[in-house]
Order: C-alpha cells, then sequence, then structure tokens
C-alpha cells in the first residue's frame, strides 16, 4: 500500500514541476528552435542528477534516523502546504490561476526579447531553458530525495520520476502548446494535500510519534488534509465576492 | 538564481515555513518533556492540528493583505 501511496505522490509531484520545465522548453524551442532548448534542458537535467547523486547518500550517510525524519518530513511540508495554500486561493477565486502556460508564455516572452545568435549556438536560448529547467529540477531532486529517503521508499520514489518523465514527454509531444487543457491547479491541489501528509507522518515519526495503525496512516492523514483544505476553500468561497 | 531557489523552496510567505518550525520543535520539545506513552499515542494528531492551524494562519495572512492593499490587484499570481 504504502509502495503505492509512494509511487503516485512522486510521479504527481515530479509530473507537476517537469511540467513546467517542458513549458519552459516548449517556450524557448517554439520562438529559438528546438536544438537549444532540448540542449539546455538536458544539461540542466544531468546537472540535476548529478548534484542528487552526489548529495543524496552524502545526507543519508551516519545520520540519526529520526534527524532524518525531521528532515524529510520538513522538506515534504515545506513543498506540500506551499501547494496547497496556492492551491485553496486558487480554487476558490482568491487567486490568479497560475499554470505551465503561463510558465510557457514567460518563457517564449524572455526568449523572444533575446538579441538572435548571428552564428553557431544560440547561448541566449540555451541559458533560459537551462535555467528553467534546473530550478523546477531541484525541486523535483528535492521531493524525490525526501520520500524516497525513508527505508524501503527508494525505489517507488525513483520509479515514479520515471513514469513522470516519460508522461510529461509524451504530454508535451501530444499537446504541443496547448498546456491549459490540463487540470493543472486540480492536480497541483491534489499533490499538495499528498505531500503535506507524508511530510506529517515522517516528521511525527521523527519526534517518537507512533501512529496508530501505521500502514493506514498516510491514507488517514490525506483524507483529514484533504477535508481541511476543501473546508478552507469553501469558507473562503464564502467569506468575500471572488474576483475572478 | 539563488533567490528565485531559495522562493521556491521556502514559498512565497514565511508563516509557513515558521509555523513547520514552530510545530516541529514544539514536537522535540513536548517528545522530551510528556510521558511517553501519551506523546506517542496522540502526539502525531496534535503535529497534523498545528499544521492544519498554520495552513487557515497563512490564508487569513493572505487575505488581509490584501484587504489592506486596495491600490494593490486584489488577485495576485
Amino acid at each position: 500500500m504504502n509502495f503505492l501511496l509512494t509511487l503516485t505522490a512522486a510521479t504527481g509531484a515530479a509530473g507537476i514541476e517537469l511540467l513546467e520545465a517542458l513549458a519552459v522548453v516548449l517556450g524557448v524551442g517554439l520562438t529559438r528552435g528546438f536544438r537549444p532548448a532540448l540542449w539546455g534542458g538536458l544539461a540542466a537535467l544531468v546537472s540535476v542528477a548529478v548534484l542528487g547523486a552526489v548529495l543524496g547518500p552524502a545526507l543519508r550517510a551516519g545520520a540519526d534516523l529520526g534527524v532524518v525524519r525531521v528532515l524529510i518530513g520538513g522538506a515534504l511540508l515545506l513543498f506540500g502546504m506551499e501547494w496547497l495554500r496556492k492551491g485553496v486561493l486558487r480554487v476558490s477565486g482568491r487567486r490568479r490561476r497560475g499554470s505551465s502556460y503561463h510558465e510557457f508564455v514567460e518563457a517564449r516572452d524572455t526568449s523572444a526579447s533575446l538579441p538572435r545568435a548571428t552564428g553557431g549556438r544560440d547561448w541566449g536560448a540555451f541559458g533560459v531553458t537551462f535555467n528553467g529547467v534546473l530550478l523546477e529540477g531541484i525541486e523535483v531532486g528535492l521531493i524525490v530525495l525526501a520520500l524516497g529517503s525513508a527505508p524501503g521508499r527508494a525505489v517507488p520514489a525513483l520509479l515514479g520520476v520515471g513514469v513522470a518523465l516519460v508522461l510529461v514527454t509524451g504530454t508535451g509531444f501530444a499537446l504541443r502548446a496547448p498546456l491549459q487543457r490540463l487540470p493543472e491547479i486540480q492536480i497541483k491541489l491534489a499533490m499538495g494535500v499528498a505531500l503535506t501528509a507524508f511530510g506529517t507522518y515522517f516528521a511525527a515519526q521523527g519526534v517518537g510519534v507512533r501512529w496508530p495503525a501505521p500502514e493506514l496512516a498516510p491514507i488517514y492523514l490525506l483524507a483529514l488534509f484533504a477535508a481541511a483544505a476543501w473546508l478552507a476553500a469553501r469558507r473562503l468561497e464564502q467569506s468575500i465576492p471572488a474576483a475572478r | 538564481v539563488l533567490s528565485i531557489l531559495g522562493r521556491k523552496i521556502l514559498g512565497e510567505t514565511r508563516t509557513i515555513p515558521v509555523g513547520i518550525g514552530v510545530t516541529l520543535s514544539a514536537g522535540a520539545i513536548a517528545n522530551s518533556l510528556l510521558p511517553g506513552a501519551y506523546w506517542r499515542a496522540w502526539g502525531g494528531f496534535v503535529l497534523a492540528a498545528m499544521l492544519i492551524a498554520t495552513l487557515v494562519f497563512s490564508l487569513t495572512v493572505h487575505l488581509n493583505r490584501r484587504r489592506t492593499a486596495p491600490d494593490r490587484p486584489y488577485l495576485t499570481r
């Protein structure tokens, strides 16, 4: 059960971040050509993989299990609760519906304003893609490092990233520009709930808590945070008139 | 790049990282002070409640900022 939950959380969270990275690649690729965009994206992914391979084992080696659990939980909570906050605000109409499509437009406009390469490599386009993909990739790396650091969860976490990579690459080829079609806000809110639930589970174990029915704990925590997010969104919708 | 990365990791508001820090610190203190069996059984739900309170507080802060800044757009990105 926990294998499946970790796999789903890793796929969803990594998928959302990779989708934003894809938006940057598409934005730059459509205005400046796909060659520098793909090279920039690939260079950023390799950089993130190297960082993860170096930092992952170093962080885990010799550390006290309780401290590792608190660090893992804290990292997951930082991402999860921020996504939860933004998701609740967006679903209730209190915040603009930002999405990968906006990342796409931003990257397209930035790369269009750069001076054209007169010959050789287009370093401007390479730089914009590298920067964008590196930032999103580091987020993926941190989430996966946190999810996969618990005993027995490295395989589903890495598998989740693989599935997300395949899905997002497929989506990129199928959709190209119209990223607006994806229900990204709802997916991101759900992933915020999942990461917050996992973060609470790990962090609480790190400070001595023994969850009742430990195998089911991530599920009832998911239900608890989903209910809290739903209630908060409902309350915000009702409190003041929304300006969509 | 570093400032964008810091914002991506810590988020847009300080209320969430501070709330998480306070919650986990309170958990560590409670773990050392409260009777073991009591904390082991109920501590997780106390921490979850504190995190939900952090979420509600961060939403309230967001709405209050919008209300007290009429010259700024009501909606943010």
